[in-house]
């Protein structure tokens, strides 16, 4: 151990670096090469359909244009995706069915994760009847069938413009995914609590408020993290059900769940227009992966378990594996302890 | 297990765990009862009018208005909406929950309770049938891929079952379709038998089941890895080695009976889906199961077939808790011994 750890402080200019948290993360993160290809994935489908949104508004572009010479075109130079019934370009449709996504994600997102944090954090820190109500309710809301529910939520709201629905749709979502976020929060806070340093912030004097959102939300932060990619990612899926169903943002404001519904009535409508359905379905596939890509990421660059930091500690613990592993072979005996 | 109890009879090994169930039971009551308020807030409040959805036009076209009126009236008596929206509450759960009677449906023009069973139980063919292959399945490359992990083998199942998480179910389901229906003509569109009797129905089960299988292995061989890892990290499981035990040994006998332990968690968050099935895949495959019957109430405003279903889809939840509860009560040791002494 100590010998390796010479060594990488040999690499290093300054003979001490210690890496704060937050740094250790970023660089195991870095060092993750999935977790980058999911991240450059993830920047470049966002960058491209925030550019064709900003694009389209700016020049004006008509989604509800109809040219019916060019009804149902395969894909070619022109119209890279192939356009639909109606001689609409799908290529653009596509990529501005994003930003539908991305609103309901981001949005929905950040509800979920405010109201799970604040309902998780309060329920841990003071326990007994506040804690057994907020219990109570996240199980109530948790009980309920997500979708079934959001179905009669959205035909309640049928009659009203889009952009209201859409924020119908986002309150939903942010409503009903913020139990999970809320019990790990929960559990979390409650082990913490224990732990000397809110005893010393107790001692201190310092307001219940202040011990909770400056001493015990930073702490449980990271799984926050962690936890809100997973739910930005079944918001987007969500979202894409909904609009699947046709309960979502209507036409012509494209998205990718009823882009996908367009083909899926018929078996030659799959068929004979098949570039209808597989961009959209690959976008949100390659979206939400991209998304699951980077919450993995982030996963195993958070735990404080790990073997390894930095790239040459990395080079230096698959050494001592093969090491290991040789001395296995040879018969000697290595203890595990020894080994480490 | 039974001899180190020496005299206890099985009546006095039950007890403890009926004792606890029906607590457990109990305090469902409650949440059930909300849920229920919850449910029928919202159904009152969507849009339209319930008596004029189930009209029968043909009836109705040769009658003057006021007899229309009339036979109006006598309808709304009929379903019950000529009472207040709370008084309505509070028959709907005493015919529910002490009746057993779910309402009328306007789409079959049949009580609920003639025509839920049989959507039921065709949800339940599917799920079971696929949960089946998708335990068989993930358990033994879950536990595989823990046992070599960080190898070539567990990093490329790990970006596989990314993948199969990231892949949503309709899409995945449009996919197979395009696969299997279009191009190598080997199954039926949709359905679930053939009218003409020529194609045999188990091909109908084939695709949704499929998806059912697809969509659940890869959150499950993770969480069956995720267990089994932590697991092998334990002090038994070196003890278990220290004594010599061969590799094979340790992993069956010592180390997988635990990590199946979490795996109870699954199970019970599976009771919902496994009576529920899934709205958009057997909508895409029009396979006549429970998310079918709840798409179709919706199109036709059905609201006593919604408020059945939902609440079904709750209490299915609630008890799929009360089943992760009980169920480590029973398998876990630890807990059982806290539990019961």
């Amino acid at each position: 151990m100590s010998a390796i750890t010479e060594q990488s402080k040999g690499f290093s200019k300054d003979d001490e670096v210690i890496l704060s948290p937050t740094q250790q993360i970023i660089i195991k993160f870095k060092n993750n090469k999935l977790a980058m290809f999911g991240f450059w994935l993830f920047v470049s489908i966002v960058s491209v359909v925030v550019v064709t949104h900003f694009y389209t508004k700016f020049t004006g572009y008509d989604f509800s244009a109809t040219h019916p010479e060019l009804k149902n075109l395969p894909p070619s130079w022109q119209h890279p995706f192939g356009t639909d019934r109606y001689g609409r370009n799908t290529f653009v449709r596509v990529l501005e069915g994003g930003w539908i996504s991305l609103q309901v994600g981001f949005l929905s997102t950040i509800m979920a994760v405010t109201i799970g944090v604040t309902m998780g954090a309060i329920s841990g820190y003071f326990g007994g009847k506040i804690d057994a109500l907020i219990m109570r309710i996240v199980e109530v809301i948790y009980s309920f069938p997500f979708l079934a529910i959001a179905y009669i939520i959205s035909a309640i709201f049928r009659d009203r413009p889009a952009e209201f629905r859409l924020f119908v749709i986002i309150g939903i979502l942010g409503f009903i995914r913020w139990t999970g976020l809320a019990r790990l929060v929960r559990g979390q806070i409650l082990s913490l609590k224990e732990q000397e340093f809110i005893l010393a912030a107790k001692a201190l004097g310092i307001k219940k408020r202040n011990q909770i959102m400056r001493h015990l939300i930073p702490n449980v932060m990271a799984m926050v993290v962690v936890s809100g990619t997973l739910t930005f990612a079944n918001a987007i899926l969500g979202e894409a059900f909904l609009s699947f169903l046709g309960l979502s943002v209507t036409e012509p404001i494209p998205t990718w769940g009823a882009l996908l519904a367009k083909a899926s009535s018929n078996s030659t409508s799959l068929r004979s227009f098949w570039w209808i359905w597989v961009f959209p379905g690959t976008m949100l596939f390659m979206f939400i992966m991209s998304i699951n890509l980077i919450g993995e990421g982030l996963r195993d660059a958070i735990d404080p378990k790990a073997e390894f930091t930095t790239k040459e500690e990395k080079k230096a613990a698959k050494e001592r594996r093969k090491a290991q592993k040789k001395a296995a072979k040879e018969g000697k005996l290595v203890s595990k302890g020894g080994a480490m | 297990m039974e001899n180190n109890r020496g005299s206890k009879t099985i009546f006095e090994v039950i007890t403890p765990y009926a004792t606890y169930l029906g607590k457990r039971l109990i305090s469902i009551i409650p949440v059930l009862l909300l849920i229920s308020l919850v449910i029928f807030a919202l159904i009152s409040m969507m849009p339209g009018d319930p008596i004029m959805a189930m009209l029968d036009p043909e009836k109705t076209a040769t009658m003057t208005t006021e007899e229309r009126n009339a036979y109006v009236e006598t309808m709304r008596a009929f379903m019950g909406y000529d009472k207040p929206p709370v008084q309505r509450y509070f028959i709907w759960l005493r015919d529910t929950f002490l009746e057993g009677e779910f309402g009328y449906s306007i789409r079959f023009n049949k009580p609920v309770n003639q025509i839920i069973g049989g959507y039921i139980a065709r949800s339940f063919e599917v799920n079971i049938i696929g949960f089946f292959f998708a335990f068989l399945i993930s358990i033994p490359i879950g536990i595989t891929a823990a046992v070599k992990k960080n190898k070539l083998y567990d990093k490329t199942l790990t970006v596989l079952t990314i993948v199969g998480i990231s892949l949503p179910s309709f899409f995945l389901a449009l996919l197979l379709i395009m696969l299997f229906v279009v191009i190598l003509k080997l199954l039926p569109f949709s359905g679930m038998s053939d009218p003409r009797g020529v194609i045999p129905d188990w091909k109908y089960l084939v695709l949704p089941v499929t998806v059912v299988v697809l969509t659940s292995l890869p959150s499950l061989t993770r969480y069956v890895r995720a267990a089994m890892i932590e697991v092998l990290k334990s002090d038994y499981v070196r003890t278990a080695r220290a004594k010599g035990l061969t590799e094979k040994v340790v992993i069956y006998r010592h180390a997988f009976q635990n990590a199946l332990i979490p795996v109870v968690t699954l199970v019970g968050m599976w009771i919902p889906a496994l009576f529920g099935g899934s709205i958009v895949v057997e909508r895409i495959f029009a396979y006549p199961g429970m998310g079918y019957l709840l798409s179709e109430a919706y199109n036709y405003k059905d609201r006593a077939i919604i408020q059945t279903a939902l609440l079904f889809f709750g209490m299915l939840t609630l008890l799929g808790n009360v089943f992760i509860d009980v169920g480590y009560m029973v398998v876990d040791p630890r807990i059982r011994e806290g539990k019961v002494k």
